[in-house]
């Protein structure tokens, strides 16, 4: 039977943890904004980076740049994995690990992988699947030049005819409560399709085409691929701060039993 | 007859809104837009770029790099940075533009890189400069 004073010290205690979390968990929410934030701001600059390089893919047609160049079917591609370095996120990177698995199942006989974030690198290495290149993650706060080695590693390998193609799979940032693996074609370059209705070859590019594709191309991968990790950081603290919010209103009714008394 | 002008960055959108003028540095020297320019992209160099708003006072903005796609409904700026006059800190710029300098000085000890980093961010650092002084002449 504990004395009158432990019960009490041990109230005191219970409500310090609590202020504790709390504090904590405005940490953990401001973190979260920044990282939507983040996502939220460089997507219209995706968006239309995409919309022109498809179209210049469309005028300029397969034989333009190297980049464009559909290589023959079933040739080994690669697939760059984006995970977080961190755990206790939920079911996110397990998801975009067997999303990426199967992708890779599906992509030609010796494709490989480049991950992202040490929790893909761990998982793919116990599962005995070669990782031909393992970046860390880029933590909570990404900067554009992060990626710049990775873009180069790409661009290179599918320039010399080492891969025939990239994909990114990285979870995609709806809202806080959904988050959903997704695969992005990289390279090559898809010509657009023209749902807005304007055909590229209405375009005036100047100086010309070549050199615009010239000038937009590096840039364009080194979006798309700074893109997935902003995603992926976004998609992580939500993912995070959903599990912290399950466990703190299981800690609060303690809290609240240990108040009562 | 305005047209919609959005000016974006990787970071973030710098401008977004009704104009009925705009002026941007291309490789190549100015160009100017007006409503109902034909559609049209172009590669974006450094330098000043000028939007004229629906009462005409003229916006100034340091822009760096990208480039620039003139579609039928909107005109859409995707540049490398984009400063608006009235978001720069002159103070910050000096700062960085004599740190540019000191590193350009001392560049005997120096790797090629970081030289040319450095004197990219002095020129940075000039254009900004020139950018904000606008504001105050105004």
């Amino acid at each position: 039977m504990p004395s009158q004073r432990e019960i009490r010290r041990r109230i005191g205690s219970v409500k310090n943890i609590r202020q504790i979390t709390r504090a904590m968990q405005f940490v953990a929410a401001s973190k979260l904004k920044r990282a939507q934030d983040a996502t939220l701001a460089s997507r219209p600059y995706g968006h239309s980076i995409d919309e022109v390089i498809a179209d210049l893919a469309s005028v300029l047609g397969e034989e333009g740049h190297p980049l464009l160049r559909t290589p023959e079917s079933g040739a080994p591609r690669t697939i760059v994995l984006f995970t977080t370095d961190r755990g206790l996120a939920g079911a996110l990177n397990s998801n975009l690990i067997r999303f990426a698995l199967k992708e890779l199942e599906t992509a030609g006989a010796g494709s490989t992988i480049i991950t992202i974030g040490k929790k893909g690198r761990d998982a793919l290495a116990r599962g005995g699947y070669e990782i031909s290149a393992a970046f860390p993650g880029y933590g909570d706060k990404p900067a554009f030049g992060d990626v710049t080695a990775l873009v180069s590693l790409l661009v290179g390998d599918f320039l010399s005819g080492r891969s025939a193609g990239v994909t990114l799979i990285h979870p995609a940032f709806i809202s806080t409560l959904t988050q959903r693996p997704e695969a992005v074609q990289l390279l090559p370059i898809k010509a657009s399709a023209d749902t807005a209705g304007i055909p590229g070859n209405q375009f005036l590019f100047e100086p010309d085409p070549a050199a615009v594709l010239e000038a937009l191309l590096p840039r364009y991968v080194a979006t798309r691929i700074f893109q997935g990790v902003l995603e992926t950081t976004a998609c992580e603290q939500s993912s995070r701060e959903r599990n912290r919010s399950k466990g703190r209103s299981r800690r609060n009714r303690s809290f609240d039993y240990g108040a009562s008394r | 007859m305005p047209f919609t002008l959005e000016i974006v960055t990787p970071e973030r959108l710098a401008w977004k809104g009704e104009a009925s003028a705009l002026v941007l540095p291309t490789i190549d020297g100015e160009v100017g837009i007006l409503p109902k320019h034909e559609p049209y992209v172009t590669v974006l160099g450094a330098g000043e770029g000028r939007i004229t708003a629906l009462d005409g006072s003229i916006e100034y903005i340091a822009i760096i790099g990208g480039f620039v796609q003139v579609r039928p409904d909107r005109v859409v700026v995707l540049a490398e940075s984009a400063d608006l006059s009235g978001e720069l800190d002159t103070a910050a710029i000096e700062k960085a533009k004599s740190a540019a300098e000191a590193a350009i000085s001392g560049a005997g000890t120096q790797d090629p890189a970081s030289l040319a980093t450095a004197r990219a961010s002095l020129s940075r650092a000039l254009l900004h400069l020139r950018v904000a002084e606008r504001r105050r002449k105004r």
